[in-house]
């Protein structure tokens, strides 16, 4: 049924329960915009504890068991002895991670924190590598653009532009060197107005993230709770 | 007060009750406003478009209920586009609630387009962590067989008739991911390594620093918020929640950019009285 | 003691990662050690040698010369080099056009897709052009997804003609192209080939310079089963006529197969774990006998045998033990918050009814989605409790959490978005551009001023142009930044992590 009035949905039913729970949940998050409550306090907390509970289940049921307990299992019944040795040490250092909550166990803690840093320290100079050096690359661009391959972003006007505004905001952070040559100091200035171009990028769609989420829930509560509008 | 201070001076409650309406417009009124495709929005469909008919695609979905706005349009249609083309393809996510999100589409879509599980798409489900992408991606992108091991249904990868002939990313010819952030790992470790095309479908917020990736043909196409969703279901001929919000950001856009601009002329004039006060 | 032992935990996690970057998998052996394929005969001035596909698993395909007679010393003569070809990443199946041509299939840089390439042979090397002279079509075309195998023939009338294998996906189709000068070529579309439905071409060779030449083509039924068929141009070069099956010899699995002189022919035998061989073959000389004879079924063996490194087998164990070690931590967020919480509610100090609420809230989210994943067509309380926690509280809490700040936004652009300085004016009036450019309202408004004027046009100039090179120029410094954080955290430079062990 649809309307220029609010009907809201029946409370019967699960579907009804599910979508009264999802209004209710998300008028108690929205009475914060006026003041800080109760309600929205209980919410809150409501959403954290979902939240920890949720990821804890799935890491159990997603990783630990597949990855963990089921070859343990397979491999103590099929006397595979190397992957058991295995996922009793991946047991081990899994525990170490309490050692945290003793003075005389945090150093424990330590070993396999340093063993996640350090393997993610050397995954990040592949990756680093592989994701900035092809850009390193592509951002010498040629004033010279053959008529066939001339695109609105790819002339010689855009290449030169490009060069000389990356050129420029590099020049403003370079903080190595006091920037007292007038040619620096001038580079450096176009390169903040520049820059004063991205923020409002960034600014515009933070606030184009943000909207999308909120006109969604405007939505929901609208289209799905009141059944309001032609199309609700 | 004067005008000018009054001006300023909106209680806060106000503005929201204001943006509020202002967002629920397009429930009351059917707006439509034409939506041009941008570059990156044609690069990604073109990238789809390309892709031969039989060859494997892989869809990476890490959306779910924070960012259902600006994704949910962007899944809908690279979904339908895949499907309408017979396209076959894997999807996976590293978000354990994603699956239910993307599912209900999927399994909407297949209804319609009379696609079969197993032949023309396979679901993975939650198979790396967040915080382990880097490991995941590239032992998937060495040996997918290997690494998969298994569909969501458990059954085996060697008895899904779409994923016959896979081994590693070679056999992929394109990877979409949707989700709130970029994933990096995709260009880091599949992309420079064995050359496959690789489409972002990525939250606003997240499209500013991605722009580079097109230069350097990283990516070949990119689906920005909600705008890359709705214009893709326009390339597809599919108007749905993309365009809806899309319309709704309209009033929203406006309603700030009228409100920072009534708020400058405020304040100009405000100093303008103050400094004909002093001077 | 302790602080050395996480010291030196914390390098070799990273040194097995940088080694396993840096090196290879696996080092040393022949840039054919993984299969030898696609052999074509040539000749330089007295210089006989045969130039053929070089295979590494690990590497990309490369064409390598050895003497005529398959002995000898063997060289690469192409390697796909660092510049942005249409071989970049790799090249394979060699055909040499006498005097001075070698053609191949090269791989892209950026779409892998096959293409024929030329190579010509001037003052004692081959010098590539660097790109293709051959290309793939367009989408719907049947060479789309680019050229598989290519047979080019010197005419008598001094043009060329090539048969080529244009692939669209999986299937194969043939195809015909001409050219006067063997560089600037005229596609003429597919060939129809007669009785050719339900088999995959695999290979084509012409035998000789007359159009009317026989033409070898090599089949693939869907059993596996390979057939070699014998046909020749007719209507104008639109069909193939199907003259006879040849005879293949037994127990030979062949990829394909290229003539090589007027008796002989080199082929590409296929072994049962996949790798590859070069084969010299040559036509049957028993009576009626339409058939191919192996004169020697190992013309050219793959080369020697890399080592491994062991760093990439190991790769997937040392993965899946980060990742569970690294899952193991799950309970140490949770008992941070029940410590917190905890505390509260014994005490039943101000909120602890909020803190009952989370305490509930993760316990009954927790097993519910333990249940409903375990058995998730279940259809009981469990699962119908899953849903109702999870659709109808978590995913509506975490949005409207998410959606507070739109509000937020909206009401500190309005407080605090005022333009004082021209600095202050550009953030205004991008953000504003580009506010109106992503919404269908901004192209509406200007869609009938001159294109330079027009928002969405002049927003994916910002975007494309300008926000790309300031990006670009902060990813620079990202870049360095990264690099010399990763090697501190590697080397257990920062002391910060080490004071609570000294």
């Amino acid at each position: 049924m649809t309307g220029w009035l609010p009907h809201p949905v029946s409370p019967f039913g699960w579907q009804g329960i599910t979508i009264w729970l999802g209004a209710l949940a998300t008028l108690a998050i929205f009475s914060f915009l006026f003041r800080e409550n109760r309600v929205y306090r209980f919410a809150e907390h409501t959403l954290l504890g979902l939240g920890i509970g949720f990821g804890i289940a799935t890491t159990i049921t997603d990783i630990i068991i597949p990855k963990w307990w089921t070859p343990l299992t397979e491999g103590w019944s099929g006397r595979h002895w190397g992957v058991v040795t295995l996922c009793l040490v991946e047991l081990v250092l899994g525990l170490m991670w309490y050692g945290l909550y003793h003075r005389k166990t945090v150093w424990l803690s330590r070993i396999v924190m340093g063993l996640a840093i350090g393997a993610g320290a050397g995954v990040a100079f592949k990756a680093e590598i592989n994701d900035k050096l092809p850009q390193i690359i592509a951002s010498f661009k040629s004033p010279y653009v053959p008529a066939r391959e001339v695109t609105m972003f790819n002339n010689t006007t855009s290449n030169i532009v490009f060069v000389v505004v990356m050129l420029c905001v590099l020049s403003y952070f370079f903080f190595s060197v006091e920037q007292k040559h007038a040619a620096l100091r001038a580079s450096s200035r176009v390169g903040r107005i520049f820059l004063m171009l991205t923020f409002g990028v960034f600014f515009s769609n933070a606030i184009m993230t943000r909207m999308s989420v909120f006109i969604e829930r405007v939505w929901f509560l609208l289209t799905e709770w009141l059944r309001i509008g032609p199309g609700g | 007060m004067r005008w000018y201070e009054r001006l300023q001076r909106i209680d806060n409650r106000v503005l929201y009750v204001i943006l509020a309406v202002a967002v629920a417009v397009p429930v009351f009124a059917r707006l439509r406003l034409p939506i041009p495709p941008t570059t990156e929005t044609l690069g990604a469909y073109d990238a789809v478009e390309a892709v031969p008919p039989g060859r494997l695609v892989m869809v990476q979905s890490t959306w779910d209920a924070g960012t259902i706005g600006e994704c949910e349009g962007q899944c809908r249609a690279v979904v339908e586009h895949l499907m309408r083309r017979g396209q076959p393809f894997v999807i996976w996510t590293s978000n354990p609630a994603s699956p239910p999100f993307y599912n209900r589409i999927i399994e909407e879509t297949a209804r319609r387009h009379g696609r079969i599980y197993g032949r023309d798409w396979v679901d993975f489900g939650y198979k790396v962590p967040g915080g382990a992408m880097a490991f995941g991606v590239q032992a998937m992108a060495r040996d997918f067989p290997g690494y998969m091991k298994s569909d969501v249904r458990g059954t085996p990868v060697s008895r899904l008739p779409a994923l016959a002939r896979v081994r590693n990313a070679n056999d992929f010819d394109l990877i979409i991911t949707i989700g709130y952030n970029p994933i990096g790992e995709f260009i880091q470790f599949v992309q420079a390594v064995y050359g496959t095309k690789v489409v972002f479908g990525i939250a606003a917020i997240n499209s500013t620093t991605t722009y580079s990736y097109i230069d350097s043909k990283q990516i070949v196409g990119m689906l920005v918020g909600a705008r890359g969703g709705a214009e893709y279901e326009v390339l597809v001929d599919r108007a749905g929640r993309g365009v809806q919000i899309i319309m709704a950001q309209s009033f929203g856009h406006l309603l700030i950019v009228a409100l920072v601009v009534m708020a400058n002329i405020a304040a100009l004039a405000q100093r303008r009285a103050e400094r004909r006060r002093s001077g | 003691m302790k602080r050395r032992a996480i010291i030196v935990v914390t390098f070799l996690a990273g040194l097995y990662y940088l080694l396993e970057f840096v090196l290879p998998p696996r080092i040393g052996g022949a840039p054919d050690a993984d299969g030898a394929a696609a052999a074509t005969s040539a000749q330089i001035g007295a210089t006989r040698f045969i130039a053929y596909t070089g295979l590494r698993n690990d590497g990309r395909p490369v064409i390598m010369r050895v003497r005529g007679d398959g002995a000898g010393p063997r060289q690469v003569l192409i390697a796909p080099g660092f510049s942005r070809r249409d071989d970049y990443r790799g090249a394979r199946a060699p055909q040499f056009v006498a005097p001075d041509r070698l053609y191949y299939i090269g791989l892209g840089w950026d779409d892998r897709t096959p293409r024929v390439c030329l190579a010509r042979h001037a003052a004692g090397r081959w010098r590539t052009l660097s790109r293709a002279v051959l290309g793939n079509g367009l989408p719907g075309e049947p060479d789309s997804s680019g050229i598989a195998w290519a047979s080019i023939s010197r005419e008598t009338t001094g043009g060329y003609r090539m048969l080529y294998l244009g692939l669209q996906g999986e299937r194969a189709t043939l195809c015909m192209a001409l050219s006067p000068d063997g560089l600037q070529w005229t596609k003429r579309g597919p060939v129809a080939a007669e009785d050719i439905n339900g088999l995959r071409p695999l290979s084509v060779t012409q035998t000789g310079a007359d159009a009317r030449s026989p033409v070898l083509l090599l089949l693939r039924d869907a059993a596996g089963r390979r057939i070699l068929r014998e046909v020749v141009l007719v209507d104008g070069v639109r069909r193939l006529r199907k003259l006879a099956d040849v005879g293949l010899p037994q127990g030979l699995t062949l990829q394909d197969i290229r003539h090589s002189s007027p008796m002989s022919f080199l082929a590409t035998t296929e072994e049962a774990n996949g790798v590859t061989r070069v084969a010299a073959l040559t036509w049957s000389t028993r009576m009626n006998a339409l058939a191919l004879e192996v004169t020697n079924p190992t013309l050219i063996a793959p080369g020697k045998k890399p080592t491994s490194t062991y760093l990439s087998d190991a790769r997937g164990t040392v993965d899946d033990l980060l990742v569970v070690v690294g899952a193991f931590a799950v309970g140490l967020g949770l008992i941070g918050l029940a410590q917190l919480h905890g505390r509260r509610l014994l005490a039943l100090q101000k909120g602890w009814p909020e803190s009952t609420a989370f305490f509930l809230a993760a316990g009954a989210m927790a097993s519910f989605t333990v249940y409903a994943r375990l058995h998730p067509d279940a259809g009981t309380w469990g699962t119908r409790g899953y849903d109702l926690l999870f659709y109808g509280l978590l995913q509506p809490l975490g949005s409207s959490m998410f959606s507070l700040l739109a509000a937020y936004l909206v009401s500190a652009a309005y407080r605090a978005f005022r333009v004082r300085t021209f600095e202050g004016g550009l953030l205004a009036a991008s953000a504003t551009l580009i506010m109106l450019g992503q919404v269908p309202v901004g192209n509406w408004l200007t869609q009938h001023l001159p294109p330079y004027l027009q928002i969405p046009k002049v927003m994916a100039w910002v975007l494309f142009v300008n926000n790309t090179a300031v990006v670009r120029a902060v990813n620079f410094g990202i870049f360095v930044g990264a690099l010399a954080t990763a090697m501190r955290v590697w080397l257990s430079m920062d002391r910060a992590s080490m004071r609570s062990v000294e």
